[in-house]
């Protein structure tokens, strides 16, 4: 039955190749001695306890005077958007002419285990956003928030509406009750108290073994054996190495904020449900009423889209965008698709938004060259992306999000724009 | 001195004599026990030991004759002490075929058929822990005063039976334990998850009814507390590693559901007319990615995730205990623990929050002072 038996040619060759590549792949592996991330150039503009803001040296004239400032989320590091000069959302976004910020959260330690969910939304986001907007003149800032840091970019912008621009979230959850992701299945029967009463901070590596559970095989086995096929490229195994090198990056999680977020979104689902409170003040998303653009991936198994759809209908924007990427929740970043369409999609997006630095006008104490006749950017919505492989019936919100994307689909997708009544006004009209 | 004189021709010959008898003992000893022990089965140790022992006595009373006739005076430290040491030497002698006839009775209630007899066992434990009793008093009834010759009545009598007793309790779920597990070799069952999660099973009850009852019972004396963690993070860790066993059973299990669902698929292939020969490469890709299918499967059920969180909360509650049980232990050594740490933390967060507090006061103050 198999080839390798009955066609001794092709089993010779097969042995061949094997071992050529085995050679190769040692001798690889043995001269490389560290993988190089992040490496666009940034400053350190601020610090706070383990938090670091970073500012990107902008490379290009900037198009949008308006800051842009990312929020990681707190498992992983956030140098997976900067992960080598070839896959880098930033360097494509500050090609772009964005003037970005980015916050590194750090690595907890037992120091930390008594930092909240409100010290990092009210305390550490609240105080970047300050420093950011003391900066640049702006009163606001453009704000893009990944993963779990796009759930605490929608905390925030719902707490304080009023420095925020526009607001990007990118793989992000909101519905945490979808049983399409197996975190959120888990989760329900996970004693959270008695992990963070025990642990104090939870380690990275005990959040790794769920990760690499969510796909046992591929992510223990077939991945592995995939790069035995590649052994011999050098570019593909450094590159391997690096995206290892990221993934068991893992910080670990400050004890209380785990508890509030596990708790409170993953067990309760608070947040679609309108009874988040962060110190002491209920999280209303309608109170979010700036563009929204809501990134989330066709292929994502740690942040199924049925979790992250559900935001479009939950804010008061009138000017929301849903954008389906096909791919998963990293390829998302270091796709090469990635880099072809989705730094263009989201600058562009942010453009039509930024009407006040396209004419070349000094705006916040900068002049921003502008984008002669910006447009909408052609980005598939969630109706031509591949539906969620499920969500549970009970969930109004996600199928309702389904519905408007659906609805927006039969809109043309790119308009003009030459000022922001006239983008409001087009998402007017395609509600 | 005549009768010092008289007295010397009669002890060497005595000791000649003695000599002699006790070469013979000796010899006779060493080959009936050689025999008895190549024989083997029953009673094989009293056919030879008791030769053994005769020898032994033989020369103690020899040697407490000749220490008397030497001893003068008769009183003083240097007779006490040999008389004391001899007293010993004796009950040493009496002690080890106590602890033969014990070894013997053991071995026979055993030895029949590998059946455990318990009720057997309870009468032999009976009559040793009576003779047991005797040696005792006369070890320590001489060395006490007359008021606290109840200590030695204790000590020989009920404690040493009461102890026994609790020893044969202690053993009889493993000896039942180990007996099932020979029966399963024997009967040369097939290894299955369902197998190995109830040979575990047997584990855990011999577990606790033997060793865990040990172990949740209170300590007591000046390492109380370090022998109370201790106990408990052992406990702890069996109870965590009786739902690993049963989670990794799931896994196991699970395995095997794929290993038929990869066949099934080889098989439709065939039936399709897709036999043709297929890559190693092929055949892997079909093998990961149907087990993939199956153990997503298997993690979406609640019986699943339930699982898992026990093992996490046992896993907790074993982290708990070895941490409580460490910080005991250590509690002398130079160094600050986890909770004198996290105690620390804890002072060192609420201070953050004061001083971040009156810093946003202080530029309120000020701004509105600058406003003023």
């Amino acid at each position: 039955m198999f080839k390798e038996f009955m066609d001794p040619k092709f089993f010779v060759e097969e042995l061949e190749d094997i071992n050529r590549k085995l050679v190769k792949g040692a001798e690889i592996l043995t001269t490389i001695s560290d993988v190089e991330v992040e490496p666009t150039p940034k400053e350190l503009v601020f610090e706070e306890d383990k938090m670091r803001l970073f500012h990107y040296l902008p490379g290009e004239a900037l198009t949008c005077p308006t800051p842009i400032l990312i929020c990681y989320a707190l498992v992983n590091r956030q140098y997976m958007m900067d992960l080598q000069s070839d896959r880098s959302l930033i360097r494509n976004l500050l090609g772009q002419g964005l003037d970005i910020y980015i916050i590194d959260w750090g690595y907890p330690d037992h120091g930390d285990r008594y930092v909240t969910m409100e010290d990092y939304i009210d305390v550490y986001l609240d105080d970047c956003v300050e420093v950011v907007r003391e900066r640049t003149g702006c009163d606001k800032v453009n704000l893009l928030g990944v993963c779990q840091g796009g759930t605490f970019t929608a905390i925030y912008t719902a707490l304080y509406p009023e420095k925020v621009r526009n607001l990007i979230t990118m793989v992000a959850p909101f519905d945490f009750h979808t049983t399409d992701g197996l975190l959120n299945v888990w989760s329900q029967y996970m004693d959270i108290d008695n992990m963070v009463d025990t642990m104090g901070v939870i380690p990275g590596e005990f959040m790794n073994v769920g990760f690499l559970m969510l796909k046992p095989f591929q992510l223990m086995v077939d991945k592995y054996v995939g790069l035995m096929d590649n052994l011999d490229d050098p570019a593909t195994v450094t590159n391997f190495v690096r995206m290892e090198k990221w993934i068991f990056d893992s910080p670990a999680q400050a004890g209380e904020a785990y508890r509030k977020f596990l708790k409170d979104l993953y067990q309760d689902n608070k947040l679609v449900k309108g009874e988040l409170e962060i110190g002491g003040r209920r999280v209303d998303l309608k109170k979010i009423t700036m563009p929204l653009l809501n990134i989330y991936a066709t292929e994502d198994h740690l942040v199924p889209p049925a979790s992250s759809i559900p935001l479009n209908d939950l804010v008061g924007s009138e000017d929301k965008t849903l954008y389906s990427f096909p791919g998963g929740h990293i390829g998302i970043y270091v796709s090469s698709r990635s880099q072809k369409e989705l730094a263009p999609n989201v600058s562009q997006w942010l453009m039509t938004r930024c009407p006040e630095g396209r004419d070349g006008k000094q705006v916040c104490g900068l002049t921003a060259r502008g984008i002669e006749g910006a447009q909408e950017p052609k980005m598939k919505t969630a109706s031509k992306a591949k539906k969620p492989a499920s969500s549970k019936a009970k969930k109004p919100a996600a199928s309702k999000a389904k519905k408007a994307a659906a609805s927006k689909a039969k809109k043309p997708a790119a308009s003009k724009a030459k000022k922001p009544a006239a983008s409001k006004a087009r998402a007017a009209k395609k509600k | 001195m005549q009768e010092k004189a008289d007295t010397w021709p009669d002890m060497w010959k005595k000791w000649q004599d003695t000599q002699a008898d006790m070469f013979k003992d000796w010899m006779g000893a060493w080959t009936r026990m050689a025999g008895g022990w190549g024989q083997g089965g029953e009673n094989a140790a009293q056919r030879s030991w008791p030769d053994a022992q005769d020898f032994y006595r033989r020369w103690l009373e020899y040697v407490q004759e000749m220490m008397g006739k030497f001893a003068v005076p008769t009183q003083g430290i240097g007779p006490d002490t040999f008389m004391k040491m001899f007293q010993a030497a004796d009950i040493y002698s009496q002690l080890y075929a106590l602890w033969m006839q014990m070894f013997e009775a053991y071995r026979k209630a055993i030895g029949e058929g590998g059946e455990y007899d318990f009720e057997a066992m309870s009468k032999v434990l009976e009559t040793w822990a009576e003779e047991y009793r005797s040696i005792v008093q006369k070890v320590f009834a001489p060395a006490l005063p007359e008021q606290l010759q109840w200590i030695a009545e204790i000590y020989s009598g009920e404690i040493p039976l009461l102890a026994s007793g609790l020893l044969m309790h202690l053993w009889a779920p493993w000896y039942e334990y180990g007996r099932r597990m020979v029966d399963r070799g024997m009967k040369m069952e097939k290894p299955s998850p369902e197998a190995a999660v109830e040979v575990y099973e047997g584990w855990k009850q011999a577990y606790e009814e033997s060793i865990g009852r040990l172990l949740r019972a209170p300590a007591m004396g000046y390492y109380r507390e370090a022998a109370e963690k201790l106990r408990h993070t052992v406990d702890s860790l069996t109870e965590f590693n009786i739902v690993l066993t049963e989670f990794y059973a799931e896994i196991e299990s699970t395995g095997a559901k794929s290993f038929e669902k990869l066949q099934e698929k080889l098989a439709s292939m065939q039936a399709k007319g897709k036999a043709e020969p297929m890559s190693f490469r092929d055949l892997y890709r079909l093998w990961w990615e149907t087990n993939e299918e199956i153990y997503i499967e298997l993690f979406r059920t609640e019986e699943f995730s339930k699982l898992q969180g026990q093992l996490v909360d046992k896993g907790m509650q074993f982290r708990r205990d070895f941490q409580a049980y460490v910080e005991e232990a250590t509690k002398e050594l130079p160094f600050p623990n986890r909770s004198e740490m996290d105690h620390l933390y804890k002072a060192v967060d609420r201070l953050k929050r004061e001083v971040r507090t009156l810093k946003k006061e202080l530029k309120t103050l000020k701004g509105a002072g600058g406003e003023g």
